[in-house]
């Protein structure tokens, strides 16, 4: 028995033999086996082949009733857990949310953040720490933003290293900077910026 | 609808709940697989072994990407399987290797089930193939599988298994012509 030379058609043949080709590609090797003797004497071996190794009997009910349910409601179930878990995204982000404004609110409420900016541009929001008596806590002058300085290049502060490594003025702008952003409007009033000092005349002045 | 797209909407079936599903594609598939169980020199339990690919597959189909056809994916779970049986049977009977002898012996009790006397003396010669040469063969001749199909199935290159099949058939040639 011998090979034929079209490598290509005889890779069609075990095809051809299972009627797996298109109608095309049947007529083209229906067409060749007409004159290919090593090709229709290769699909003889084949469909012998497949003759060799006849299928076993199998007990399809058997195998069927070993199978898992199908999955009714499945869907409804993995759209669930979906909610689920989105939910709890949802109130994780929330909590998140809400120890944020908890913290901005602390430390809104220190002394050093009240006392220390006398600056114009942020004038509308502090005017409470305008008050006579407000207490101040900063011994030493803090650079807060303002309209000029703003204007001005950065400072130079970078975030590429640790807190660590800020000088003392770079860590005092820094702070100021970020007073400078606490201080915009809150929806809600900031009554815990001033603290109560006892008055020297009684009250007597107090509007 | 071509045998992947048929499949694929019986899966979509089953998924949404219709058992008669699984039971087309149990009945679509599992003569092949007991089959190439068969071939693989498997004779035992083969209902236990097609039963058990077809549990597996429909307990991991959410896994299923649909990279290979279906048909494939059930040809390489129950291939897994076989080698597993073989390794732990191996490891009950420190035995290394089953010898050609016991191979042809093997298959001794399955001429009776083959009616010509061209296909008993062709299994004979694929018997004496090495293991991938047999497996690419049978594949080829008995499923009509593409090279691409059976490289995924036993996880090599299309061309390779290209050369095996070829490779296969001019010893399968050669057999028989010396006989």
């Amino acid at each position: 028995m011998h090979d034929c030379a079209d490598g290509d058609m005889r890779d069609l043949l075990p095809g051809y033999v299972h009627g797996a080709l298109s109608a095309a590609e049947g007529a083209t090797v229906a067409a060749h086996l007409e004159t290919c003797a090593d090709c229709a004497a290769e699909v003889e071996l084949i469909a012998a082949a497949s003759r060799a190794f006849p299928a076993p009997a199998v007990d399809l009910g058997r195998i069927v009733k070993a199978l898992p349910a199908a999955p009714r409601g499945a869907r409804r179930g993995v759209a669930a857990g979906r909610a689920w878990r989105v939910a709890a995204a949802i109130g994780i982000v929330t909590i998140g949310a809400f120890s944020v404004i908890a913290l901005r609110g602390y430390f809104s409420a220190t002394p050093r953040r009240t006392a220390s900016v006398p600056a114009p541009a942020t004038g509308a929001a502090l005017a409470t720490t305008d008050a006579p008596h407000a207490p101040i806590v900063v011994d030493s002058p803090v650079h807060v933003s303002s309209p000029a300085v703003s204007s001005k290049p950065r400072s130079g502060i970078s975030f590429g290293g640790g807190i660590s490594d800020l000088t003392d003025d770079q860590l005092n702008t820094l702070l100021g900077e970020l007073d400078a952003l606490q201080s915009l409007p809150s929806t809600e009033p900031e009554t815990h910026l001033s603290p109560i000092v006892p008055l020297a005349d009684g009250g007597h002045n107090a509007r | 609808m071509d045998d992947g797209s048929a499949d694929a909407a019986l899966i979509e079936r089953w998924k949404g709940g219709d058992q008669r599903a699984a039971a087309e594609i149990v009945r679509r598939h599992a003569q092949a697989l007991a089959r190439f169980a068969a071939s693989s020199g498997e004779r035992e339990e083969l209902d236990e072994l097609v039963q058990d690919t077809f549990v597996r597959a429909f307990n991991s189909l959410e896994s299923f990407r649909a990279d290979s056809t279906f048909r494939t994916w059930l040809f390489t779970i129950l291939r897994r399987l076989v080698l597993d049986r073989k390794r732990s049977e191996k490891r009950r009977h420190k035995q290394v290797e089953l010898d050609e002898g016991h191979a042809v012996q093997a298959y001794d009790a399955l001429d009776a089930l083959v009616a010509d006397e061209t296909a008993v003396r062709v299994r004979q010669a694929i018997e004496r193939l090495s293991p991938l040469q047999k497996e690419v063969f049978v594949l080829r001749v008995t499923e009509g599988m593409a090279y691409g199909e059976i490289a995924t199935l036993v996880g090599s290159t299309e061309g390779a298994c290209r050369v095996h099949y070829h490779n296969a058939m001019r010893s399968v040639k050669e057999f028989l012509d010396d006989a």
